[in-house]
C-alpha cells in the first residue's frame, strides 16, 4: 500500500463519525397463542459509514426497519451477535459490546430527535429541566449557574429565547417544541444526531424552518445526521447519502443524486414514481392497481411486487452488487 | 350543491366564544373537487366538520351564515333528517385510518352498520352490498376481510375500508380531511388514484382538506386557500399553481423542499398562524408578510383583486395582489 493511500485511509478515519458493519436484527415472534415461533428479520446485513458534517438518509415504507435501525445504532436495542464481524462504531469507539456505565459514558456522542414533538417532551417538566437533564448526566461537575448558561446558549442556537426556561411544553407550538427537542439533543455536544422523521408531524411552513435550522446547525458544528424519513423530497433536499430499505433489507444505497436521478432497484424507482406531482399538468391517468402488498419468503423480498420479476429472483440472496443495489436485474443507465 | 354562505363559527376558548372562521363562503358542486388549503390552525378542519355539523360536539357554535344542501339549511334541519345526511348524502373520510375504525368490532359489522343505517336492505342484501363496496375500493377478498378486525390490516387497507364505508350511503358529496397524510408514499398514490376514479365515476362533489400541494395538484379542480379563519385566495388549480396572487399562497408553495434544489435554503414563513382572537385588524397575514405596507391595515374583500381567466375566476384578498401575481 503506498503512502498516499495510507493518508487517505487516515483522513477517512478522522472524519468518520459513525460506522455500521454487518448489522442484523431478528425479532422472535413467540406469540402466546401461536404454537410455532417465527423469526422476523427486521434488519439484515446493513453496512454504512457516515462522515462528519454529512447526512445519511434511510428511506422506506412503514415496517421496513428504518426505526429499528435507528434504535440499533443508538444501542437502545441489541443487535444480533451471531455474526462476529458485526460492528457499530461511534467516532472511534466500538460500542457493539459495551454495557452499563461504559455505554452510558459514550452516549453523549450520539443523540436522538424524535418524530412527535407533542409526545416526546415530558409535559410535567419545564423546558429548562428537559433541556438540562442531559447535562446533569454527562457533565455532573457543572454548577447550576454554568448549567443555566449552557441551556440558554443551546436554546438560542435553536431559535428559542430565554423566556422559555420556566415554561412547559404545552405553551409551545409544534415547531417550537421540535426546536426544544433538537436543543435537548445538542446540549451534550454530540457528534451524531439520529433524527427519526423529525419533520413529518409538522406543517410545510414549519417543516421548512426546521430543515433550515438543521442545515445551519450541521454547518456550524460539523454534525453527522442519520436522517430517517419517508418523504423523498425532504431527503433529496437534506441528504448526501441515501439508503433504501425494503422488508429489513437494504435494496439500494449510494449518493443521493445518483440514486434519485438514476435508480437501479425497481423498488427505489417505484418509490420515486410515487412521489406527489409538482403541477396539475403532470397528472397522468393512473388507475388504482391493487398489487400484492406481501413480502416474499424466499429469494428477493420485493419479488411479489416487482414488475420485472424473473424466475431467478426466487433464489436471489439479496447481496448488493458493486453499485450498492441488491437486484439481479438492475434497471441500468437511463439516458 | 352544497353551499356555504357567509359562515362564521366560534370556538370556546378559556370560557369565551372566540371567532375561528369568519364570513366564509364556498360552493361544492357535483363532479368537482375543491381543495381547502392552509396551515394547521387556520380553520380548515373546522369548516369541513361544519358541513356535517360535527363541530357542535366540541362546543363549536355558528355565529352567522348558513349551509344549504340542495337549498335546504343544515341548521334548521330536524335531527332525524340530519342523521340521514351524515354518512348519507354527505360522507366523510377522516385522516387517521388507524383510529377511525373501532378496534373491537369486525370490519364486516362496521360496514354493515353503515349500510343498514342508510338503506332498507335486508341482511343478505346488505352483505352483498358490502362485498360490492369492498370490490369497488380494490379489496377483492371481501368475505374473509369482513371477518377480520382493524388491527390485522395495513394503513392502506384501512383507508380503503373507510372509503368503502363512506360510499355505503351513496353520497353526493364527500369530505376528505387529509385522506393520505398518514399513509406511506407508495400507498398514497394508489389511494389518490382510487379516490379520483370513484369521484369521477360517480360524479361526486368533493371537499379535499389538505396542506399538501402535491395532493392538490393530483386531485383538485379548484383551490381555496385559507388563512386565519378566512379564504384569502380562490382560483382554478391551474391558476393557483401558475400565478398565485396572494403572498401567503406563494410562500406556502415555496417552502416545499421541491421548490428549491438540493441543499439550498428553503423559504420560510416567519412566525405562526395567529390564534383565533389574535387576528390583526386589516390583512390577517400582514405580520408575517414581507410585502406588508400601511394599506394592509384595512380589511379587504376576497374579490379585492379579481381576474377572469380561461380556467375560471381568480380572486385574492390582498391589496398588493396585482404586484405579486405570476
Amino acid at each position: 500500500m503506498n503512502k498516499g493511500m495510507n493518508n487517505m485511509i487516515e483522513n477517512d478515519m478522522k472524519t468518520r463519525a459513525l460506522k455500521v458493519k454487518g448489522l442484523r436484527k431478528t425479532f422472535q415472534n413467540n406469540g402466546f397463542l401461536l404454537k410455532k415461533s417465527k423469526a422476523n428479520i427486521a434488519v439484515s446485513n446493513m453496512n454504512f459509514e457516515l462522515h462528519k458534517g454529512k447526512t445519511l438518509a434511510i428511506v422506506g415504507e412503514s415496517g421496513s426497519g428504518k426505526s429499528t435501525t435507528a434504535r440499533l445504532v443508538m444501542r437502545l436495542l441489541d443487535a444480533d451477535t451471531a455474526s462476529d464481524d458485526s460492528e457499530i462504531i461511534w467516532g472511534e469507539t466500538s460500542v457493539q459490546s459495551l454495557k452499563g456505565k461504559k455505554l452510558r459514558q459514550q452516549r453523549k456522542s450520539i443523540q436522538m430527535v424524535f418524530q412527535d414533538p407533542f409526545a416526546s417532551l415530558n409535559p410535567k417538566m419545564t423546558i429548562a429541566d428537559t433541556v438540562g437533564e442531559g447535562l446533569r448526566v454527562h457533565y455532573p461537575a457543572l454548577t447550576a449557574a454554568q448549567r443555566r448558561e449552557k441551556i440558554i446558549e443551546t436554546l438560542a442556537l435553536c431559535g428559542i429565547g430565554e423566556e422559555a426556561l420556566k415554561r412547559y411544553p404545552h405553551q409551545f407550538s409544534g415547531g417550537q417544541r421540535q426546536r426544544i427537542g433538537i436543543a435537548r439533543a445538542l446540549i451534550v455536544e454530540p457528534d451524531i444526531l439520529v433524527l427519526d422523521e423529525p419533520v413529518s408531524a409538522l406543517d410545510v411552513s414549519v417543516q421548512a424552518q426546521i430543515l433550515n435550522l438543521l442545515k445551519e446547525l450541521q454547518n456550524k458544528k460539523e454534525l453527522a445526521y442519520l436522517f430517517i424519513s419517508h418523504d423523498l423530497s425532504v431527503v433529496q433536499h437534506i441528504a448526501d447519502q441515501v439508503l433504501v430499505m425494503f422488508a429489513g433489507f437494504v435494496v439500494e444505497q449510494g449518493d443521493v443524486h445518483t440514486v434519485f436521478n438514476n435508480p437501479q432497484h425497481p423498488y427505489t424507482k417505484s418509490l420515486l414514481d410515487a412521489r406527489p406531482i409538482a403541477h396539475p399538468n403532470q397528472r397522468t391517468d393512473i388507475r388504482d392497481v391493487q398489487n400484492d402488498e406481501g413480502i416474499a419468503e424466499q429469494g428477493c423480498v420485493f419479488a411479489l411486487r416487482c414488475p420485472f420479476v424473473q424466475n431467478e429472483c426466487t433464489t436471489f440472496d439479496m447481496q448488493p452488487n458493486q453499485n450498492g443495489c441488491a437486484c439481479l436485474f438492475p434497471l441500468g443507465q437511463v439516458s | 350543491m352544497l353551499d356555504i354562505q357567509h359562515l362564521s363559527l366560534a370556538i370556546p376558548l378559556e370560557g369565551q366564544a372566540v371567532l375561528a372562521v369568519s364570513d366564509l363562503s364556498l360552493q361544492l358542486q357535483a363532479g368537482k373537487v375543491l381543495a381547502l388549503v392552509g396551515e394547521s390552525g387556520c380553520g380548515k378542519s373546522l369548516t369541513a366538520q361544519s358541513l356535517l355539523r360535527l363541530g357542535e360536539f366540541q362546543g363549536v357554535s355558528k355565529v352567522a351564515g348558513d349551509i344549504l344542501l340542495h337549498n335546504q339549511s343544515l341548521f334548521s334541519m330536524p335531527d332525524k333528517q340530519l342523521r340521514q345526511v351524515r354518512g348519507g348524502s354527505v360522507a366523510m373520510i377522516f385522516q387517521e385510518p388507524m383510529t377511525a375504525l373501532n378496534p373491537v368490532f369486525s370490519i364486516g359489522s362496521q360496514i354493515l352498520e353503515v349500510i343498514q343505517l342508510h338503506t332498507n336492505l335486508d341482511k343478505k342484501e346488505a352483505q352483498q352490498r358490502a362485498l360490492t363496496l369492498l370490490a369497488d375500493v380494490g379489496l377483492q377478498n371481501g368475505e374473509s376481510l369482513m371477518a377480520q378486525y382493524p388491527d390485522a390490516l395495513s394503513g392502506g387497507m384501512r383507508q380503503r375500508i373507510l372509503i368503502a364505508m363512506a360510499m355505503a350511503g351513496n353520497p353526493a358529496f364527500i369530505i376528505a380531511d387529509e385522506p393520505t397524510t398518514a399513509l406511506d408514499v407508495s400507498v398514497q398514490k394508489r389511494i389518490i388514484a382510487l379516490l379520483r376514479s370513484l369521484q369521477q365515476d360517480k360524479g361526486l362533489g368533493m371537499l379535499l382538506v389538505t396542506h399538501d400541494f402535491g395532493l392538490v395538484a393530483e386531485m383538485a379542480d379548484d383551490v381555496a386557500v385559507m388563512y386565519a379563519g378566512e379564504i384569502i385566495e380562490q382560483a382554478s388549480v391551474n391558476d393557483i399553481f401558475d400565478k398565485p396572487a396572494h403572498p401567503y399562497t406563494k410562500a406556502l408553495m415555496n417552502c416545499r423542499p421541491e421548490a428549491v434544489g438540493q441543499g439550498g435554503q428553503l423559504t420560510v414563513i416567519p412566525g405562526n398562524v395567529p390564534a383565533p382572537g389574535a387576528w390583526a385588524k386589516g390583512c390577517r397575514f400582514q405580520k408575517r408578510c414581507e410585502f406588508a405596507t400601511k394599506e394592509c391595515e384595512i380589511h379587504v374583500s376576497l374579490d379585492h383583486w379579481r381576474e377572469d381567466t380561461e380556467h375560471g375566476t381568480h380572486v385574492a384578498r390582498c391589496v398588493h395582489a396585482q404586484r405579486h401575481v405570476g
